[in-house]
This record gives structure tokens, C-alpha cells and sequence, in this order.
């Protein structure tokens, strides 16, 4: 009961937190997507590698900071669950490669991709290696 | 900025999103040692459901914000999870179980884009019938 009130208010959170990240990148993308030069310039899904490459941290991070802690395991459940499960999305980064696809960036899509893949699991382990 | 009624519906829809997937979690655990099926299924599912709703969005501009922020970023991208994808594939790594997380990773992004991909199409079809446009 109590690892389920905290995954709902850790993962209220994580949503806020990736909601005001995605915010601000759509903020300023938009104020310099007018050039001088009349260039336009084209969206790239930053927000979402962001909160992904984050997430993946604190969850690296949850199983050995609430051990050293001494916590019990509905706090890792309330990190990993509802922190990092919150902040981070799966379906944003796949929906944002398919939009890259539609617009025929494959070069894009295939770099979205790839770069959440290996950015994340370096800041899993790197999460892993300093709480553990 | 997003004003106050979209954050609250972010909210909102950020707490159902993280209490379906931590009560699915719940009620069809993932087994140690193979492959976390329905973080994969979660996955899947919130994939084609927010790529449908992005090109039914983009075909009806006017959808009031707060709703879209409710159930995209809020409900859809909380109840999917892009860290339980590498943690699980990392720790599985470790456990030496190789097949276990290249099988995992492979499906994860290429069911999760085919997904995407077929709710794309779906919600393109979708809103031009509903146009009357060919």
C-alpha cells in the first residue's frame, strides 16, 4: 500500500519534471527556429534523450542508494518504478523516430535511436557504479 | 510556457499512467532471469496509442491542450518507461544471460517502432475518414 502511494507520487513527479523539460526544449526551439538567413530549423527529439539518459541514472542509482541508506524496498520501488519510470518514456522516443522517418531523416531516426540506446546504459551503469 | 490547468492534467494523467504500469507489474510479474514481457507489452501498447493520437492530433490542431497534455506526455508517457528497459537488459547482462537481453532489446525497439509505425498510419486513416478527404 504504501510502495503504491509512492510510486504514484514519485511518478507524478518524473511526468511534471519530463512535461517542464519538454516544455522549455519546445520553448526555445521555437524562438530560434526563425533564422535571419531563413532557415528553418528542424526538430530534434532533445527533451525526451534527456529525461531517458536521467532516468536511466537515478534507476542505476535506486538499488544502491537505498541499500547504503537503509531503506526499505518500497523506497527503491517509489525510485526506480515511480521516479525513473515516470521521467522517462519509451513510447515519445518512438513515436518522435517514426515522425523522423516520415519526414525521410533516416540518418535522424537511425542517431535517435542509437543515441538513447548507448547514452542510457552508460548512465544506468555509471548510476550503478556510484551508489553500489 | 504550459499554463496551470495543463500541468495539472499532466498530473493527473502521469499518476493513472505509473499506477497501470506498476499495477500491471503486479499482477503479471516479470520472471527473474528472462525476458521482462509486460514492461515490453506496456511498451508496445503505448506506442501505437500515442503515434495514433500524434498524427489524429496534427489532423485536429484545435484539440484543447490540456487534454492532449493529459494523455500524451501525462497518462501515455508515464505508463511507458524507457530506464526499466535498460535496467533490466543491464542486469541481465551481468547475469551473463546474453540471449535473454539481446532478445529483450531487439523486440523492445523493433516492436516498439513497428508499433509507432502502425499506430501512425492508423491515426492518418483514421482522421481523413473522419474528413471525408480520400
Amino acid at each position: 500500500m504504501i510502495a503504491a502511494a509512492l510510486v504514484g507520487v514519485f511518478g507524478v513527479a518524473g511526468a511534471l519534471l519530463r512535461f517542464g523539460i519538454d516544455s522549455w526544449f519546445a520553448h526555445h526551439s521555437s524562438i530560434r527556429s526563425i533564422r535571419t538567413d531563413g532557415t528553418v530549423k528542424l526538430h530534434w527529439p532533445w527533451a525526451t534523450l534527456l529525461v531517458n539518459v536521467g532516468g536511466c541514472f537515478i534507476i542505476g542509482v535506486a538499488h544502491g542508494l537505498t541499500g547504503r541508506l537503509g531503506l526499505g524496498s518500497e523506497w527503491q520501488v517509489a525510485l526506480a518504478t515511480g521516479l525513473a519510470g515516470g521521467l522517462t518514456t519509451f513510447s515519445s522516443w518512438t513515436t518522435a523516430t517514426i515522425r523522423l522517418l516520415s519526414e525521410a531523416r533516416f540518418g535522424s531516426a537511425v542517431l535517435n535511436v542509437g543515441i538513447n540506446l548507448a547514452m542510457g546504459f552508460a548512465a544506468a551503469a555509471a548510476g550503478i557504479t556510484l551508489a553500489g | 510556457m504550459p499554463n496551470g490547468r495543463a500541468w495539472l492534467a499532466v498530473a493527473a494523467g502521469g499518476l493513472v499512467g505509473s499506477e497501470l504500469r506498476y499495477g500491471l507489474g503486479l499482477a503479471l510479474p516479470d520472471a527473474a532471469g528472462a525476458v521482462p514481457w509486460t514492461t515490453l507489452g506496456i511498451n508496445i501498447i503505448g506506442s501505437f496509442v500515442l503515434a495514433a493520437l500524434t498524427t489524429v492530433w496534427m489532423a485536429r490542431p484545435h484539440t484543447a491542450f490540456w487534454l492532449r497534455a493529459a494523455v500524451g506526455p501525462g497518462l501515455l508517457g508515464s505508463f511507458t518507461t524507457f530506464s526499466a528497459v535498460i535496467y533490466a537488459s543491464d542486469q541481465l547482462a551481468r547475469a551473463d544471460a546474453h540471449p535473454v537481453w539481446i532478445t529483450y532489446l531487439a523486440l523492445s525497439v523493433v516492436l516498439g517502432l513497428a508499433a509507432a509505425g502502425a499506430g501512425w498510419r492508423t491515426g492518418r486513416l483514421v482522421s481523413r475518414s473522419r474528413d471525408g478527404q480520400p
